[in-house]
């Protein structure tokens, strides 16, 4: 009783403490895949990550977009009729098979019309039969609302493809455990995908207005030739001809068990979770053709890069440096010279380039673009204040990276740098759905899930020295590509010109895949054409213009 | 000794689970707190309430200046670097945001610093100084939130829709705001009988007591302003965006799409409107139509062709009409009470329940399960009135050329 009593209090005062990695428990199942669990007794409900490794990186340019589809096609709904054989499985199946022959049929038809638009003859057929097929698909699926399982159970899923990995998250109420483990392992057996179809015309419909055209064009020109550089709006045609069972074969290698970690915070602890998982996920096959991806090597030197593009829209500075990925020695110092730079109000940046010198307008940091599995980008992204012009801005970002090259850290700067990691260290720690995110990138980007909690206490080793050597060596320019979007939008241009622009972009961004390379041939074809009449341009471009798929003329 | 020993057993299984008090200051200012020693750290959300009336009309965009003029301007005692430098100093995260129904403020610290915290909030919110020098950069800031050149155009148009016609600030608008303005604005809206404190994380509660003393205690509540005249009864009122021309965002290259936005009615029952959050999104009747909800709105989106408008507004309205049946009532009941417990992951979500308790908008179990299935289709009736809905599209210009208007 008396040891009771001090062990007792011991507890209570010991309550409010920052976590430890020994909170998380690792088990590696029969089949290879991981489970990392974090006990939280006090919560009623449960977070579960499931962290597939390898992501768009080891798409191949024939699969690229395979893992954004696995994650709105698996991962987006949880619907009953994906999951249960008994009902209607073997109908649906065969429903599927009809429905990609349709597309397949279709999606051909009407290459074949662009050679010749007069053979139009079998085309309202197709487009009948699959019609007819999709109504018979379509009766077998739930018709009511709440037909989605988790949130008839009161949960919620999402899913989302990375450069690294793709990872779909769960949240439920803890008695909703063994129903998690059961749709899960179920889902990846089966992989019916039975809105192929639906998803991939969404994703398409998504990726065709293009996001954010500058980082894409950063992305492309700094790391040309890989998959971490390439853009998936330009692979808009490949993934139109990928097909379902094309897609369940990628699935079967990209989601095999020895790429999966299964990620578990909450009220659950290991004794009572660990059978569950085992009898579930321990029981999924490895697919016996185990390639390992080669991936293409990046160099970080590659030379200073510099595009000049107008995309229309304000007039902004983006400055990608290659840095190491997350293995790397320096990439934690790297991390230290991100925050310096660019994290929060009073870091070098936003203070400089923002409040004293009131050149830009905006500034953002960013780390590990678009991944940090391999070779990446620190990205400086900064929008200049009304008055100054990019090379301004630019001629300031390049004095800031000297100065943090050359010139001693003061130490208040480097606390309170330090300071706001820590607390968001902690932040992440407290929160399930970070914490389960930050282990999967760790293990996604790192190869160990660790890292998530070693950075932190390395980076209170770190010395200011080590900080500016590493931003010597990789925030150099001979690892710099620099993109400067200048804000002459197309309608203040000839429209004439303006529209030769767009068809010449079209024209080459199926044929070169280097942004850099794109752009300079663009403006170099625009500067010659002016040399011609009005007249002979307009001949030029409606022959361009030909060259072109009538969807994008 | 046993009952020692039951109560520290207790203490420790109970403590995972915030304990919820609640006290009022003096001054007015409601506090709530929830104790939850789990981790070292104290979360805080201030949130002070917004009526209409507390922007006159023409100066539409006005809290959203006063909260930028806040950011941006000296307290009393220190510049406005350097409450950033010592909040970023001790890593202590303060935001600002401007939410439908009022001002928001949100606070993390570690609970080892949270007197300084407090007191840096305090100074924001109290002792700010509104800098004159500061007010035509910071209206030209605001006007680019406001305007969000640098988002997609769907975002845009979504972001301009789920304001209401009237409400949405303009260049001329936020032109016309004068320093007297924001400060008259102040004086009306920053008193502690308009806020609501939720406090949550490692501290008890008398210390909870003593902080919020120390630090907004003196927050004093002068003489009510009187608000500006609201509309003379009698002249009938435009349901919001209903009789509006729809929005149009023309941005070369697009997509043509077109977006319909129900926002809730004010008095609506949050029961209702939590069923009918988890009934809406997946009912096949809005097949090939996107359905989100942020707040108290709907946004509904359809990749466009011809013919889109009606396309769109028949399948709300087909929901409309055909409603809701009681097995579909009760398995939203279900879904309901069992994605409660969902809100212990996350933090955020706790004080967010809590403020909605204390603002007297948090689902009461004992209604939702005494709501009827006329009670919750007539309530989608008034959601999805086709009075209410604001439409908007965007698209390539040529292409938005050939959309009627609806």
């Amino acid at each position: 009783m008396r040891l009771l009593v001090p062990l007792l209090i011991a507890a209570l005062g010991l309550h409010a403490q920052v976590p430890h990695p020994t909170e998380v428990q690792e088990r590696r199942l029969a089949n290879g895949a991981r489970l990392l669990l974090v006990e939280r007794r006090g919560l009623t409900a449960f977070h579960a990550t499931l962290v597939f490794r390898g992501g768009r990186a080891e798409e191949s340019a024939d699969t690229a977009g395979a893992t954004d589809l696995l994650a709105r096609a698996l991962f987006g709904a949880t619907w009953p009729e994906d999951l249960e054989p008994a009902k209607g499985h073997a109908n649906l199946d065969a429903l599927l098979k009809q429905e990609e022959g349709l597309l397949e049929s279709l999606r051909l038809q009407r290459l074949r019309l662009r050679q010749d638009p007069s053979d139009a003859s079998t085309l309202p057929s197709l487009e009948a039969s699959l019609e007819a097929v999709q109504s018979r698909m379509k009766a077998l699926f739930s018709p009511s609302p709440l037909s989605d399982l988790y949130t008839a159970r009161g949960g919620r899923q999402s899913a989302a493809a990375t450069a690294d990995a793709l990872v779909a998250e769960t949240e439920l109420p803890k008695e909703a455990f063994e129903f998690w483990c059961r749709t899960e392992s179920q889902r990846l057996r089966i992989l019916q995908l039975s809105r192929f179809s639906q998803a991939r015309a969404a994703l398409v419909a998504g990726l065709k207005p293009k996001g954010d055209a500058g980082m894409a064009l950063l992305c492309g020109a700094a790391l040309p030739g890989h998959p971490y550089g390439r853009d998936l709006a330009d692979h808009l045609p490949a993934l139109e001809a990928l097909r379902w069972s094309d897609l369940r074969t990628y699935a079967h290698r990209a989601l095999s068990p020895d790429r999966l970690t299964i990620i578990l915070i909450g009220g659950l602890s290991l004794e009572s979770a660990l059978p569950l998982v085992e009898r579930h996920f321990g029981s999924l096959p490895v697919p016996p053709d185990k390639e390992a991806a080669v991936l293409p090597e990046i160099r970080a030197d590659l030379g200073d890069r510099r595009v000049q593009a107008t995309l229309g829209g304000a007039p902004r500075l983006l400055t990608g440096w290659r840095i190491p990925p997350r293995q790397h020695p320096d990439h934690l110092a790297l991390g230290m010279a991100a925050q310096l730079l660019g994290g929060g109000q009073t870091s070098r940046l936003p203070a400089r380039l923002m409040h004293q010198k009131a050149l830009a307008r905006q500034v953002d940091l960013q780390m590990d673009l678009p991944g940090g599995r391999l070779p990446c980008l620190l990205v400086a992204d900064l929008k200049p204040a009304d008055g100054h012009s990019l090379a301004e801005l630019e001629g300031a970002l390049h004095g800031e990276i000297l100065r943090l090259q050359h010139d001693p850290i003061p130490q208040d700067e480097w606390q309170r740098a330090l300071a706001q990691l820590e607390m968001d260290h902690l932040r992440v720690m407290d929160e399930p759905a970070a914490l389960a995110q930050a282990l999967a990138k760790a293990w996604a980007e790192g190869g160990d899930w660790r890292l998530a909690d070693l950075d932190i206490q390395r980076l209170r080793l770190l010395e200011p020295e080590a900080v500016q050597a590493a931003v010597r060596v990789w925030l150099s320019p001979s690892h710099r590509t620099t993109v400067l979007l200048e804000p002459a939008p197309s309608e203040s241009r000839d429209p004439l010109e303006a529209n030769m622009a767009r068809v010449l972009q079209a024209l080459v961004a199926s044929r070169i895949e280097d942004p850099a390379q794109r752009e300079h041939l663009v403006s170099e074809a625009l500067r010659q054409l002016r040399m011609l009449s009005a007249g002979e341009r307009l001949r030029t471009l409606k022959l361009l213009e030909a060259q072109l798929l009538p969807d994008k003329r | 000794m046993r009952l020692f020993l039951l109560a520290c057993v207790a203490a420790l299984t109970l403590s995972a689970q915030p304990q919820v008090q609640r006290f009022t200051l003096p001054n007015g200012l409601r506090v709530v707190h929830l104790e939850d020693h789990e981790r070292p750290l104290v979360r805080a959300q201030i949130h002070l309430q917004l009526d209409p009336a507390d922007t006159p009309p023409g100066r539409e965009g006005l809290p959203l200046l006063a909260l930028q003029m806040l950011d941006h301007s000296d307290t009393a005692g220190m510049k406005a670097e350097e409450v950033d430098r010592s909040l970023e100093g001790f890593g202590i995260q303060l935001s600002a945001l401007l939410e439908p129904g009022g001002l928001e403020w949100r606070l993390l610290t570690r609970s080892r610093d949270q007197d300084r915290a407090f007191g840096l909030l305090a100074d924001r919110l109290l002792r700010s100084v509104f800098d004159p020098t500061v007010l035509e950069f910071q209206r030209v800031a605001c006007w680019r939130e406001e305007e969000q050149g640098d988002s997609p155009p769907l975002t845009r148009l979504r972001k301009a829709l789920v304001q209401a016609p009237g409400s949405r600030p303009s260049l001329a608008s936020l032109g016309a705001i004068t320093l007297d303005d924001l400060l008259t604005f102040r004086a009306r809206v920053f008193r502690p009988d308009r806020a609501i404190l939720v406090l949550h994380g490692d501290l008890g509660l008398e210390q909870a007591k003593r902080l919020v003393l120390l630090s907004l205690g003196s927050w004093s509540a002068p003489e009510p302003i009187p608000s500006f005249a609201p509309p003379p009864t009698g002249v009938p009122v435009p349901p919001p965006g209903g009789a509006e021309v729809p929005l149009r965002i023309s941005a070369p290259g697009t997509p043509l799409r077109v977006q319909a936005v129900a926002v809730q009615p004010g008095d609506f029952a949050p029961e209702a409107a939590a069923l009918l959050s988890l009934l809406i999104p997946g009912d096949p009747a809005l097949s090939q139509v996107s359905v989100t909800l942020e707040g108290r709105c709907l946004v509904a989106t359809l990749d466009a062709g011809a013919g889109a408008w009606s396309l769109l507004k028949d399948r709300l309205e087909a929901l409309r009409q055909r409603g809701f049946t009681q097995p579909e009532l009760d398995r939203a009941r279900v879904a309901w009470e069992a994605g409660q417990a969902l809100e212990t992951l996350h933090p955020d979500s706790l004080l967010e329940g809590a403020l909605a308790e204390a603002q007297g908008r948090r689902v009461q179990v004992t209604r939702l399960r005494a709501l009827s299935v006329a009670t919750l289709n007539a309530a989608l009736g008034l959601w999805l009135d086709p009075a209410r809905i604001r439409l908007g599209v965007v698209g390539d210009p040529e292409a938005l050329k050939a959309v009627p208007i609806p």
